[in-house]
């Protein structure tokens, strides 16, 4: 096997043609990880063949995703192997089942090569809040991968795996797929289970795939995506054929571009790639339609409040009772809480949970909550408005390309606004994808490019992604 | 002014001196950003609680394969507390003997 960087049709076609057998492929991907991943710690764990990887179910050759190895955020649960969201709370917790999006991959013949790495419990925008050591960004090892699913963007532009699935809740699918150079798709909200997601803010978690290609992307979210009777909040539309149509030409197509989208933060090598991926647009014949989404400057203040609340609730479940780390140092039930959570948390949960329950405190949620979840609407009727006049709304997936280790890390807030364009989808619950457009003059550092959907409309957006990326 | 001792407790957190000082700065500086969501008229507006609006969705009750309790359920979820006994969670105490 040579050092091809595989995509799911690659993977397809040399076991259709028996250029490579289900083992060889898959043990040709578990020692390139053991070579590579002590530069990148994309990985958190492997498997072999039999423990974890076929467990459960035997691939036939129709299934649409047979012996492909792919890669799973340390967030999602694949039953009988350990699952740490990146946390030491949970450095010993070994799964009870299948989060649903695993199963579902499962089922369709994939095989598990590992659990990647993310910032704990998917905190953060560049990996480096794992509790396991930050993820290096594979093109330039000085840089971050983004966040908070590094390791599963750098696995895949690594090719350390075919494909593998992220989450994102504000960002964290699109933006290390961006600074990676690869394809990240977050789903609407809605589309794909979360069950056996570890919950981080539940109103704005979603599970998506990053790729290679597009095309791939289209086949992962086939794969995952539909209604689940553990996952009420999965909603009740058909899962059509997304990688149906993505060749047909783009013509007469509307693209909104958000004047909100090119302010003063954004990086002139990015805006220059951004500029040019339009103008490729309108060369195949889309219609460029300057739009105005007026409130999403306060999106990263309405996240802000919104995510640390839902955040110290879902938080609240690790109590050193049930599972995961528990503290010795205790006599008294009282002190079993305060000094599990003190000893298993890193900074940034425990940031996130103190301002969540300060916002939630008595007397305080009308003017934090109860206002940012107001201001979420305000942003929400801004995209409706848009979404009447066009098809899809297109712009940066970041304001910069990848940026270096420790940069960014003991400043919140300038960490935060790298979010700052993907933030605001999440509010809405829309579907977007982050494909690479170029490679930033400056820096030479790839730029990612976001298209963003109708509420369920991901084959429109991932047909501009298609067409882009193949223009 | 953030009362940290106050959220801490609420929170089921211990701090050191250290990430109190350091916390209380860092949630001040964000509470000072958020600040910008009084520039927002939402005079007229309902809150957004979540996207989709579905609202209770139920189905039908009957038993279902794959809710069906298995043999490796107890040790597999229970056997994941830090003290067990007879295949319950074993809690410290709650009530103090004088």
């Amino acid at each position: 096997m040579g050092e091809k960087n595989y995509t799911i049709t690659d993977i397809q076609k040399g076991l259709k043609n028996n250029e490579f057998a289900l083992a060889e492929i898959f043990n040709s991907y578990i020692s390139k990880i053991k070579k590579e991943n002590p530069k990148l710690n994309a990985y958190l764990s492997t498997f072999n063949m039999v423990n974890g990887s076929l467990a459960g179910a035997r691939p036939v050759e129709t299934k649409s995703l047979y012996g492909v190895p792919c890669a799973i955020k340390d967030n999602m649960l694949l039953e009988g192997t350990i699952a740490t969201a990146g946390s030491k709370i949970l450095e010993n917790y070994i799964s009870a089942y299948d989060a649903t999006a695993v199963r579902k991959l499962k089922e369709s013949g994939a095989l598990f090569l590992g659990k990647t790495n993310l910032d704990e419990f998917a905190m953060g925008s560049s990996t480096e809040n794992s509790a396991f050591g930050p993820t290096k960004n594979p093109l330039d090892t000085s840089r971050v991968p983004g966040g908070s699913s590094g390791g599963s963007a750098a696995a895949v532009a690594a090719d350390l795996c075919v494909f593998a699935l992220g989450s994102d809740t504000g960002g964290s699918i699109r933006q290390p797929a961006a600074f990676c150079g690869v394809v990240g798709l977050k789903p609407t909200y809605g589309r794909v289970s979360r069950s056996g997601l570890i919950a981080m803010a539940s109103s704005l978690d979603q599970i998506g795939p990053i790729t290679k290609n597009v095309y791939d992307a289209a086949l992962i979210l086939n794969a995952v995506a539909g209604q689940d009777p553990y996952d009420s909040t999965t909603a009740p539309v058909q899962t059509p054929d997304f990688t149906h149509g993505l060749t047909d030409n783009i013509r007469g197509l509307r693209v909104g571009v958000p004047k909100e989208f090119f302010g003063s933060g954004l990086d002139g090598e990015v805006a220059e790639k951004v500029k040019q991926a339009i103008a490729r647009l309108e060369d195949m014949g889309a219609k460029i339609i300057d739009i105005s989404l007026p409130h999403a400057e306060y999106s990263l203040a309405a996240y802000y409040i919104v995510m640390p609340c839902e955040v110290s609730a879902n938080l609240a479940r690790f109590d050193g009772i049930r599972y995961g780390h528990s503290s010795k140092n205790s006599d008294n039930l009282s002190d079993v809480y305060l000094n599990s959570r003190a000893e298993g948390f890193g900074a940034e949960p425990k940031r996130r949970i103190m301002l969540g329950t300060y916002a939630l405190s008595s007397g305080y949620y009308d003017a934090y909550y109860l206002k940012a979840q107001k201001v979420r609407a305000v942003i929400k009727q801004d995209f409706n408005k848009a979404f009447a006049k066009v098809d899809v709304i297109a712009g940066p997936t970041t304001p910069t390309v990848a940026f270096k280790i420790g940069e960014k890390s003991d400043n919140p807030l300038s960490m935060y606004l790298s979010d700052i364009y993907t933030v605001p989808v999440n509010l809405a619950g829309l579907p977007a994808i982050s494909v690479p457009c170029g490679i930033g003059k400056n820096s030479g550092l790839p730029v990612g490019f976001q298209i963003i959907g109708r509420m369920f409309d991901e084959k429109t957006v991932l047909h501009v992604a298609y067409q882009l990326e193949n223009a | 002014m953030i009362d940290i001792d106050h959220v801490a407790k609420l929170a089921r957190i211990k701090l050191d001196e250290k990430e109190k000082e350091k916390f209380s700065k860092d949630l001040g500086a964000i509470l000072d950003y958020v600040k910008k969501l009084d520039e927002v008229d939402i005079s007229n507006v309902e809150p957004l609680y979540q996207v989709t609006g579905i609202v209770n969705q139920y189905r039908s009750d009957d038993r279902r394969q794959g809710y069906m309790k298995r043999g490796e359920d107890n040790p597999n979820l229970v056997g994941q507390a830090p003290e067990t006994k007879d295949g319950f969670v074993k809690v410290k105490a709650i009530l103090q003997k004088n």
